[in-house]
């Protein structure tokens, strides 16, 4: 193996941060919570809502979506690029969504909350996504009744949103960590300052790949800034050690890993058939052998969005018309990668 | 001689704890002793053998209950606003409305302060909330100059405060209840 030299720490911290999340909840004192209405009641609402924002907001230049009417596919597309959960996918009838042209800012009607408002960047700008979203929570706020309490903040359907409504992420890649067994340790650190380690696309979801969020847990008593300053912290300090992870391995197990980096390379090039897991667990070796300067940056795919390309909906999608070999689908789009 | 009461439930033990419950508004009084009054809750639950986020909050809730006997909350209160009862509450772990979080404060806040380390917002405020604070502090200012002003006899100018009260109490109204 060539003698191998990790980048900087700056070009580690963009190859290792995959993508940044803002969203908040908010909900209207008008009616009862998305959970409580009657569907003739939500369908109103939802039109109702839908009506105010895109009429009296500078929200009238987005892209509605109407989950009632939308063919299932496209609602599993959406949940897969991450602008929402996967509740939408239940009592669609009172759903809605309202997309900025590039998709990268969002505002859900009636699922958990009657107002779910989102930002998703490229690479750490949580920063750049809180602007966004509180920018059109201050145009909705004159528009809507928000439900708000002086103490407690912003009313949520489910406590664990309540007052600030806001859950600040990221998505990251942390393949030497993970080899080397240490998310253990960091799951624990995080959870000690409120922060939370989920799955790779969210709550409740599997890691694949070595790819994790990381959010915080703690939504009230903390100014939103604090929360975004302190998930910048953590992260930082998660991708510093996923660098010295980097180092130990190059230091121990050169021959093992250029194995696995160049036989993940082989797959990805050759398979006929792959699914989901695998995919990505390949994807995430071929990119381990990028960040320890085994392989070139050009064999390299852009994690982002191949995250959302490998899933089942979006293949679906792409190939416009029913396919039952989802497998054979993926394995063909990734050979055209490589 | 004092009447012994017992317990309405399971008509051996001496009742010691009173339970109130609201069916549809309707207060409904029982006599219980403290076992039943404990169990009261959990009657008809059912067996919850998965771990999930929700249950794991009705758990919480449950570790509230038992740290004191004030057994007013059962599964029959319910929010006059969207009808969400505390059973149901405690089975999906969300609340129906704003209104919710008064209905069910006394076993909200405690669970609250578990889950969240706080109990009172420290971040951004609403727009109409954001109004009327400002407007209250001004009002209270205002009063403390004018009770100043009275001391000194100057009642001219106190009047000029009074009326300029009057006007941001009656603006304060018009933030408060001009929303849709």
């Amino acid at each position: 193996m060539n003698k191998s030299k990790l980048m900087s720490f700056d070009d580690f911290m963009t190859s290792a941060i995959i993508s940044s999340r803002i969203r908040i909840a908010r909900n209207t004192s008008v009616a009862p919570f998305p959970i409580a209405l009657t569907k003739k009641k939500g369908e109103a609402l939802k039109v109702q809502l839908k009506d105010r924002l895109m009429k009296k907001t500078e929200l009238g230049v987005f892209n509605y979506k109407d989950l009632a009417k939308m063919p299932f596919n496209d609602a599993k597309v959406i949940v897969e690029k991450n602008l929402a959960g996967a509740t939408i996918l239940q009592n669609r009838e009172i759903k809605g969504i309202l997309t900025s042209k590039d998709e990268k800012t969002s505002v859900l009607i009636n699922d958990e909350d009657h107002i779910r408002i989102q930002s998703i960047k490229s690479g750490m700008d949580l920063m750049g996504a809180w602007k966004i979203v509180s920018a059109i929570d201050d145009q909705i706020d004159t528009q809507l009744d928000y439900a708000f309490d002086e103490q407690l903040g912003y009313l949520t359907s489910c406590t664990t949103n309540l007052g600030t409504g806001l859950r600040a992420s990221v998505l990251v890649h942390l393949p030497a960590l993970t080899l080397t067994g240490y998310m253990d340790r960091i799951y624990q650190a995080a959870n000690q300052i409120g922060m939370a380690i989920r799955g790779t696309f969210g709550e409740g979801t599997d890691i694949y790949g070595s790819v994790y969020q990381i959010s915080n847990q703690v939504t009230l008593g903390r100014k939103e800034s604090e929360i975004i300053g302190t998930l910048m912290e953590v992260t930082k300090e998660i991708v510093s050690k996923e660098m010295a992870a980097c180092e130990t391995i190059l230091a121990n197990h050169p021959v093992n890993i250029e194995d696995k980096v160049y036989r993940a390379l082989g797959i990805l090039k050759n398979a006929r058939l792959i699914d989901l897991q695998e995919s990505i667990n390949l994807i995430s070796d071929v990119r381990l052998g990028y960040y320890l300067g085994i392989i070139d940056k050009t064999e390299t795919v852009d994690l982002e969005h191949i995250l959302i390309d490998v899933q089942e909906g979006n293949l679906q999608g792409k190939a416009g018309k029913l396919v039952t070999n989802i497998d054979g689908l993926r394995a063909d789009y990734l050979r055209k990668l490589w | 001689m004092a009447k012994i009461n017992i317990c309405e439930k399971c008509k051996i033990n001496k009742a010691t704890v009173q339970l109130t419950t609201y069916d549809k508004g309707l207060k409904n009084d029982l006599i219980l002793c403290e076992n039943c009054a404990k169990n009261y809750d959990d009657i008809d639950e059912k067996d919850k053998t998965e771990f999930t986020k929700d249950n794991f909050m009705s758990s919480l809730l449950d570790s509230i209950q038992s740290s004191g006997l004030k057994v007013n909350y059962i599964k029959t209160t319910k929010c006059e606003k969207c009808g969400m009862n505390y059973g149901k509450f405690k089975e999906i772990g969300r609340l129906g409305c704003d209104e919710c979080y008064t209905t069910f404060s006394e076993k909200l806040i405690p669970l609250i302060q578990r889950l969240q380390g706080s109990t009172v917002h420290t971040g951004k405020v609403s727009r109409k909330v954001k109004g009327l604070l400002d407007i209250k502090r001004e009002i209270s200012d205002l009063r403390d100059e004018m009770n100043a002003i009275i001391k000194d006899e100057r009642f001219e100018e106190a009047a000029v405060l009074r009326d300029k009260i009057k006007e941001l109490e009656s603006g304060m109204k018009k933030v408060g209840g001009d929303h849709e």
